[in-house]
């Protein structure tokens, strides 16, 4: 598990990490965005130089950032290879049947690429500086909107930091629940594909069940506490907005304009 | 007047065909620790439930501090009752120390300033301050039962009621924690209820109620209770530890007192005996 570096958190004090969970939120979102502009290698060196300036400001080392990518270097490579057999159009270097090298197959592969990699380089981002309490506490801030149109967004955002909670608890139990299966003899991870989904057995009905047990605790610990719904609550966490997040903002809006203009000269 | 007023009590679960509760009554003073006792299945936490209305009676009253448990009160009720459960992962509601502290001043719309100042306190009182912005999965048992006593001393009730708050805990977790409490009793006046089967705990009581099958059995200070000695242990209870050393001189011929005695007196006893010899 150590090796995943993918939608971890990094604690720091980095700049980044300083800032606001919704304006990373936004930041993330307008960058993903823009990267379905661009179009040509200009486009994509301006969007290359913003993600290494905010990879820079989180102190966090360009290496850490690569290792977060692989994982998912077979999805990379298969759509990569994909795209150059499937593509079509322009200069067809290489044929067989119906597989075809082409020109554009080959602009079109890399700039599947390079959009694949900024957009995980830029997800790795915010959740690298972001605790995952933040961002529920962002989404939530970000959703309230929503309110308006009667969506519930106070309970969605209390379901969300209770899941958080328990991730490391349920983690803990379902590690505690395969060792005492192995001490029963269970054999996890070998045998062919109906053996070991036959083992998951063993683990997942005794995780589901005491899930069950501790929803009813804890709702019943939460009821005594004075808990009654998500809206007649006030809010002990607070988000602050400072002049940094709005300055980032701003910078990130100036380099999509950019983008934008660059993709509508054709440059 | 009796802070806690209960009278004919009764409740049935409804895949059961037996009463968990059956016609209790009994009346704790202001200011009081009073332990109830039972073996497993005796209908303690039922009792407990029943107490801030998470389940409704099917018979009998309870009066808290002035008000009637019914639909309309039960709010106001759990205003003035705090309540520690027995799992102390299933209960930290928060995603922090501090939020969970916090959560029952959400609940009751405090404004933030107050909540700030309050957490802090709280979490003094229970010295876990340095750990305020800790996950919970990083805390230890007794740690998480020390933060939700903060969460409860965060709204200042009248009443604490224990529902097994230390029967998960260690020896030394456990000793802390009522350490805790008591501290926290004088301070504020607190009437606590401590539901348990740690005879230990309950020797510390100033009241014990015991229980058995749902039926009240008797009411009466740690001294006369514990004096039962054999009809506990037919009970399904234990003694404490004084009192198996007791019942072991006994049993090779010793002539023992038939008090009570904790284990300072036994103590006393046993080397002023020694000198009479």
């Amino acid at each position: 598990m150590d090796k995943f570096m993918f939608g971890r958190y990094i604690p720091g004090d980095s700049w980044v990490h300083r800032l606001d969970p919704r304006a990373k939120l936004i930041l993330t979102f307008i960058y993903i965005g823009v990267v379905f502009f661009a179009n040509s290698v200009w486009t994509y060196a301006v969007l290359v130089v913003l993600l290494l300036a905010s990879i820079f400001a989180t102190g966090i080392s360009l290496g850490v950032f690569l290792r977060g990518l692989r994982p998912l270097l077979w999805l990379l490579m298969f759509t990569v290879v994909i795209q150059i057999f499937f593509g079509a159009g322009g200069h067809i270097y290489w044929q067989w049947g119906w597989l075809s090298v082409t020109h554009d197959g080959l602009i079109n592969a890399l700039l599947i690429l390079m959009r694949f990699v900024l957009i995980i380089m830029v997800s790795t981002l915010l959740t690298f500086s972001t605790q995952p309490l933040e961002i529920a506490d962002g989404i939530e801030s970000l959703l309230s909107p929503l309110r308006k149109v009667h969506f519930p967004v106070a309970t969605l955002a209390l379901m969300l930091s209770l899941a958080l909670r328990f991730v490391p608890t349920l983690m803990d139990e379902a590690e505690k629940i395969m060792n005492a299966q192995r001490a029963r003899g269970v054999d996890f991870g070998t045998g062919g594909l109906r053996q070991q989904v036959k083992t998951i057995v063993p683990i997942l009905i005794p995780l589901f069940v005491n899930a069950f047990n501790r929803a009813v605790d804890i709702s019943t610990a939460m009821e005594a506490r004075g808990y009654q719904d998500g809206e007649n609550r006030t809010k002990y966490r607070e988000l602050k907005w400072h002049r940094q997040d709005t300055l980032s903002l701003i910078i990130y809006v100036a380099f999509s304009v950019v983008v934008i203009s660059l993709r509508e000269l054709h440059l | 007047m009796a802070i806690i007023s209960v009278s004919n009590l009764s409740y049935e679960y409804s895949n059961s065909d037996r009463k968990a509760v059956d016609d209790v009554s009994f009346d704790i003073e202001q200011g009081d620790w009073v332990a109830i006792v039972g073996h497993n299945g005796s209908g303690k936490s039922t009792l407990a439930k029943l107490l801030i209305g998470l389940m409704a009676a099917d018979e009998g009253t309870i009066t808290i501090d002035g008000l009637e448990l019914t639909e309309e009160t039960v709010w106001d009720i759990r205003e003035k009752v705090g309540m520690v459960f027995q799992n102390p992962d299933n209960q930290f509601v928060g995603a922090t120390v501090a939020d969970d502290v916090a959560f029952g001043m959400e609940n009751r719309q405090m404004d933030r300033a107050t909540m700030r100042e309050r957490v802090t306190s709280a979490l003094t009182q229970v010295d876990m301050l340095d750990y305020v912005d800790r996950e919970p999965a990083k805390l230890s048992g007794g740690q998480k039962q020390r933060v939700a006593l903060a969460g409860i001393i965060a709204i200042v009730p009248k009443i604490l009621i224990l529902d097994e708050a230390t029967s998960m805990l260690d020896p030394k977790g456990r000793r802390e924690i009522l350490a805790t409490i008591k501290a926290l009793k004088t301070k504020y006046d607190l009437t606590v209820l401590s539901i348990t089967h740690d005879i230990d705990e309950a020797a510390s009581a100033d009241h014990i109620l015991m229980i058995d099958d749902g039926h009240f059995v008797e009411e009466a200070d740690p001294e006369k209770i514990f004096s039962h000695g054999a009809q506990l242990i037919q009970m399904g209870l234990d003694v404490p530890f004084a009192e198996k050393v007791k019942r072991a001189l006994a049993t090779r011929g010793v002539d023992t007192p038939q008090t009570y005695m904790d284990e300072g007196s036994l103590a006393d006893w046993l080397w002023k005996s020694r000198l009479k010899k």
